[in-house]
């Protein structure tokens, strides 16, 4: 009962919150460009329709299966992309404003 | 602290408004929530968009073309990766639809208020849509739901990303993805914003010139699109394309008999609802950020729509049950901030400046408040609460209308079926228990209720009628159509004594039937 519980919490966090949460810091990867309660509400939003878009797209073009391996790929492989982005990103931010404190 | 208090209060109302209707029936309502979950179920046993893109999976035959693929795309990955059975899917994930209709609801006030507590108010009362089995709600699994609960999202996206003007933003690239899957989700929720930023653009005619770059890249984008769905010879005929335009955008009333239930907006959201609408309007329209206008506009854009509906049961691009559900959104949005607005004019009024002190020019100022100021604030708390606590319970006004397509009992038998036959089986139902059968077993059937799945066959209203005839009629008339149909399995809520019916479950008044003729 517990594992199934934690699987649900997971599962709902691997599809509508993480990937878009990950891609919220490669589009604005400034922590104060938007408010917490925005991003939480926009990482949903993006997480959404990154995957399922992208779902879409690899079963009508390249009739890659909808199952739980290949959902649970497509969701792992995106949340990796977004998250390098956004950490080659913020660390872009972070050199540019520490060049700025030493001039 | 204060924002994670806010997602709190925001979820608590979400699950009160909307799961607390499932506490003594844990099952979908709507038959059309149960069309989506086959569906879906249909997806995941094929794991293939093509496999529901037009097809019927009840009776496994043609059906209307699926304009929801995205919606039910994100139905099974969810159930695939929660692992949540598929019938207690159908009754969560509402709420967590709610959630998303109150969060959304809050940060694009918050964004174009700049004002908290408007914010939170407002994104309470969209909570409070009074669903109902006409004009659907957040009580439903339909992707109406998720479409409403998008649309305070892409108009704040929208609104982020004019303000870019030509130069290219990352609120463009959300913009697209974001309206791009709503629109494959629930097209009416997209499509009825195109006039509303349109007429928002033209209001403020500067953000046109402004963002002239991205219209165009926009309208080449959708010309472009417009050819994936429509053949390029009727593209290049003018007068063609626009006889196609006007006909796929104008509706009629959607029942087939004609019927259409007609609501008007007083009765429906309560005369209070309405004079907070008005402030709501008056505080966002005198506004001098012409952000806040939005809301107001895309009234003013709707609800000519509606109105004209109810003079000449014609509306456009959208079904008039959708466009009222709009409409009611934005209302209900606009009552929050009125109400909010309230009892921030209380506040300010009831606020005094005493100067401390000053030197030359410049005067340090404290805000006080008298005792009697004082009362009238703790006064327009509580009468504010009020009507808020009213607002929320009002929400089940329509609750002890709602239909069940199946009782709880009725689960058991249609598990036996899943168990206990071949998966190729039919079987023979009366049409509004048949909408439960091929869910939870995955069983087809002879028919259906006509709601969203429907078969196309001229003749489906016959083989209803003809189907419910069976469970009235004598041996000799059950036999001839169970020859005419051919089902293997009889589902039934009395018992039937027929020589050709051998009964092979029977529990608490459902009994299964195998034909043997």
């Amino acid at each position: 009962m517990i594992l199934e519980v934690l699987r649900a919490i997971v599962g709902f966090l691997l599809v509508m919150f993480i990937p878009g949460y990950a891609f919220t810091f490669a589009l604005f990867p400034k922590k104060d460009e938007i408010d917490i309660i925005e991003r939480i509400a926009l990482s949903i939003g993006l997480s959404i329709s990154t995957v399922v878009l992208s779902i879409f797209v690899l079963n009508v073009f390249f009739k890659i299966r909808i199952n739980l391996v290949n959902s649970l790929l497509t969701i792992l492989i995106l949340t990796f992309i977004f998250a390098v982005i956004g950490y080659y990103r913020m660390n872009k931010l972070d050199t540019k404003s520490r060049d700025i404190k030493k001039s | 602290m204060k924002k994670l208090l806010i997602l709190i209060i925001v979820g608590i109302i979400s699950v009160f408004t909307t799961f607390s209707i499932h506490l003594d029936y844990p099952l979908p309502y709507h038959s059309d929530e149960w069309d989506h979950l086959t569906l879906v179920n249909e997806l995941i046993e094929r794991g293939n968009v093509e496999s529901i893109r037009a097809y019927n999976p009840y009776t496994g035959k043609v059906n209307n073309p699926n304009w929801e693929l995205d919606y039910h795309i994100l139905l099974s990955v969810l159930v695939n990766i929660t692992g949540i059975d598929l019938i207690n899917f159908g009754i969560i994930f509402p709420t967590i639809v709610a959630f998303l209709l109150g969060l959304n609801t809050y940060i694009l006030v918050n964004y174009i208020r700049k004002d908290y507590l408007e914010a939170l108010i407002a994104g309470i009362f969209v909570l409070t849509i009074k669903s109902n089995v006409t004009f659907f709600g957040p009580w439903f699994s339909v992707p109406l739901s998720y479409g409403m609960s998008q649309i305070p999202l892409i108009l704040l996206i929208f609104l982020r990303a004019i303000k870019f003007e030509n130069k290219f933003s990352f609120w463009d690239v959300s913009f697209a993805l974001v309206f791009l899957n709503t629109t494959l989700s629930y097209p009416p929720s997209t499509i009825i914003l195109v006039p509303v930023f349109v007429v928002y653009l033209l209001f403020n005619y500067s953000l046109l010139w402004d963002n002239r770059f991205k219209i165009i890249l926009l309208i080449i984008l959708m010309i472009f699109g417009l050819f994936i769905f429509i053949p390029i010879k009727t593209v290049l005929d003018p007068v063609g394309f626009i006889q196609l335009v006007i006909k796929t955008l104008r509706f009629g009333p959607e029942d087939p008999m004609g019927y259409t239930q007609i609501v008007y907006y007083p009765r429906y959201l309560g005369m209070l609802n309405i004079a907070l609408v008005l402030i709501g309007i008056y505080a966002t329209v005198s506004s001098k950020k012409d952000e806040q206008k939005i809301l107001p506009i895309m009234l003013l854009v709707l609800l000519p729509f509606v109105v004209n509906f109810y003079f000449t049961k014609e509306i456009y691009f959208s079904p008039y049950r959708r466009v009222f559900m709009f409409n009611t959104e934005i209302l209900l949005i606009l009552a929050g901030i009125g109400l909010a607005s309230i009892l921030n004019f209380v506040v300010r009024i009831t606020e005094k400046k005493v100067k401390l002190y000053s030197l030359q020019r410049i005067s340090v100022q404290k805000s006080e408040v008298s005792n009697f100021g004082k009362i009238i604030r703790i006064i327009s708390v509580v009468v504010v609460l009020t009507i808020v606590l009213n607002q929320v319970n009002s929400t089940f006004f329509y609750k002890n209308k709602l239909y069940r397509i199946i009782e709880k009992k009725d689960v058991s038998p249609i598990k036996w079926l899943k168990e206990n036959t071949e998966q190729n089986v039919t079987v023979l139902a009366m049409s509004h228990v048949a909408k439960a059968i091929t869910p939870i077993s995955n069983r087809k059937v002879v028919t259906t209720v006509r709601t969203r799945l429907e078969s196309l066959e001229l003749d489906r209203d016959e083989v209803i009628r003809t189907v419910e005839y069976f469970y009235r009629t004598g041996c000799d008339e059950k036999k001839g159509i169970l020859q005419r149909y051919t089902p293997d399995y009889v589902f039934s809520l009395y018992s039937i004594d027929c020589p050709f019916l051998k009964e092979v479950y029977t529990a608490n008044g459902d009994y299964i039937y195998k034909v043997v003729l």
